[in-house]
């Protein structure tokens, strides 16, 4: 998982979505929550590990709008929290 | 102090040094030209198409160094002017485009002239601006030149609504012009194994890209190569770094190189990569480029170390700074033995080019490929009808040249070289020529074909 620092405003997403997409680098989840008044939001990419990460890490950090990269090996616990709860909201609806 | 948006942005060019633009108005830039035509501080060129703009504004920063700004309107304007956006970007031009946009009232409704240009746009720059008030344009504007002009320099895309240049904003103070932020600083034990490895090598060759043009690093790059006798290849954007008839110059490398450079780049047990990217017209098959060489990579681009080749040594940072600590360090070599074989592979394998002893060569390149890799099925590489260049040139008032039926086309050409202003030549080609060696598409540089002997060398 990769947990990036980004400016928030509109064109962000474009940015970040638009390194990977033209790569054919399939983003498997995105989590994006804006950090409390901060004008920046805080990231979350599910990628598979392949041999490109290492360069869509440089790639994403010359992104003006990309204030941080931070690298996470596999298991981070936001996104199996996400499917737990996505699970309960489907179980009680 | 109130300004308009329009106002407030030829004023931030103004205080950015701007004394040219060249651009093309539409209705929703006509603001900024009304603003424009209020300073006598920056001369417009008016381009015939936006991607001429583009390449006027482009041309002016590569000689100039620093960011140069074109316009264009929406829609078409915008559509047109990408591809010149587009090429400064994959040649790291530092050029400020500015387009102007739908109010933001109409703005996703499919107006008259609307596109996504901010959409379109972010592949194709270092960064870019959908700006969404004027008071903004104080933050943005600065922003755009210091991004275009640091670290390894590139296209920025301003897109200013209407309704922003229009818009009235209260200016209590104007920003600091937008400067080149301080280059990164490199770790000086980098530098030291980089010299280790090229004392240490046998068969070095010197590898120069763009970057050392950018950073003006061709006077060291030519004293590297000097004191550590080191063979010299140049890629296009480094043209000019060594002189073309330096006796250590290799020339251009890769596709259309001399078989003697692809030779010599085969044999080096150490490539030194200054601003360079391992482009694959200059590295042909990559896997296959320089198989037994170390390599030692100079870039300000993180992003290009290690990229396409393994970099045993990577230096991120300004080139000429990098270079300027590694001289010193640098053992002064004589290296006879690899000299000498590079002077063999060059009597062996020169440089032949069919009819260089004329200027009128021409030299064809879709006809060859469907002749050579085709099946010689050429199609779509002719056209019907055969314009007359020389008269449609001198519809727009240019003076003409046809190489053709000069009687000296030599006279002819440093003549029309030397006069001063816009001027046509006209080369006629034969179809039938060809632009050999080459190396074909996907095959590694050492399997070149053809060039090997020709009729008139």
């Amino acid at each position: 998982m990769l947990e990036l620092t980004v400016n928030n405003h509109p064109g962000v997403m474009s940015h970040v979505c638009g390194l990977f997409s033209r790569r054919a680098y399939n983003v498997e989840g995105i989590l994006c929550l804006p950090l409390n008044g901060s004008g920046q939001s805080q990231l979350c990419l599910l990628v598979n590990e392949d041999a490109r990460l290492e360069q869509m890490i440089k790639q994403l950090l010359k992104l003006v709008d990309v204030r941080n990269v931070r690298r996470h090996r596999v298991g981070h616990d936001v996104f199996v929290k996400l499917e737990t709860l996505f699970a309960g909201a489907r179980g009680s609806g | 102090m109130k300004a308009t948006g329009a106002e407030g942005l030829i004023q931030l060019l103004e205080r950015q040094g701007v004394r040219v633009i060249a651009g093309i108005p539409g209705g929703a830039n006509l603001p900024l030209y009304d603003a424009l035509s209020r300073t006598t501080r920056i001369h417009h060129v008016l381009a015939r198409h936006e991607q001429g703009a583009g390449f006027i504004a482009q041309g002016m920063a590569r000689v100039s160094g620093r960011p140069e700004v074109c316009f264009a309107t929406s829609g078409p304007g915008a559509t047109n002017i990408l591809t010149a956006i587009a090429d400064a970007k994959l040649d790291s031009v530092p050029v400020i485009c500015v387009t102007g946009q739908v109010p933001q009232s109409l703005i996703g409704t499919d107006a008259f002239q609307e596109v996504d240009t901010y959409g379109l746009s972010i592949p194709l720059t270092k960064h870019n601006f959908l700006v969404r008030s004027a008071a903004e344009l104080l933050e943005v504007v600065p922003a755009a030149f210091r991004i275009a002009a640091s670290g390894r320099p590139g296209p920025v895309l301003i897109d200013v609504p209407k309704d922003v240049q229009m818009q009235s904003a209260a200016v209590d103070a104007w920003p600091e012009p937008g400067r080149a932020d301080k280059r990164p600083k490199f770790r000086p034990a980098k530098v030291e194994r980089a010299a280790a490895m090229i004392n240490a090598a046998r068969r070095p060759v010197l590898y120069v890209g763009g970057g050392a043009i950018q950073w003006g690093a061709g006077p060291l790059v030519t004293a590297l190569a000097e004191k550590a006798s080191l063979p010299t290849t140049m890629t296009l954007m480094a043209l000019g770094a060594m002189p073309a008839d330096h006796p250590l110059s290799l020339g251009m490398l890769g596709r259309h190189a001399a078989r003697f450079t692809n030779l010599a780049l085969e044999e080096c047990d150490l490539l030194i990569a200054v601003g360079a990217r391992f482009d694959d017209r200059a590295t042909g098959k990559v896997t296959e480029f320089c198989p037994n060489a170390g390599i030692v990579h100079l870039d300000i681009d993180a992003s290009e170390l290690s990229k396409l080749k393994h970099a045993h040594v990577g230096i991120v940072g300004d080139v000429r700074e990098v270079l300027e600590a590694l001289l010193p360090q640098v053992d002064a070599t004589p290296r006879h033995d690899w000299l000498a074989r590079v002077a063999d592979l060059r009597s062996r394998h020169p440089l032949r080019l069919p009819g260089a002893a004329d200027v009128r060569t021409p030299y064809g390149l879709v006809r060859q490929q469907q002749d050579l890799f085709y099946g010689g099925r050429v199609f779509a590489a002719d056209y019907q009808l055969h314009p007359d260049f020389v008269k449609i040139a001198e519809g727009f008032g240019m003076r003409a040249h046809d190489l053709g039926s000069a009687a000296d086309p030599v006279v002819t050409l440093a003549a029309a070289l030397h006069a001063p202003g816009p001027c046509l030549i006209h080369a006629p080609i034969d179809v039938n020529e060809k632009v050999y060696p080459m190396v074909p598409p996907g095959a590694a540089n050492k399997d070149m074909i053809e060039g090997e002997t020709c009729g008139d060398s």
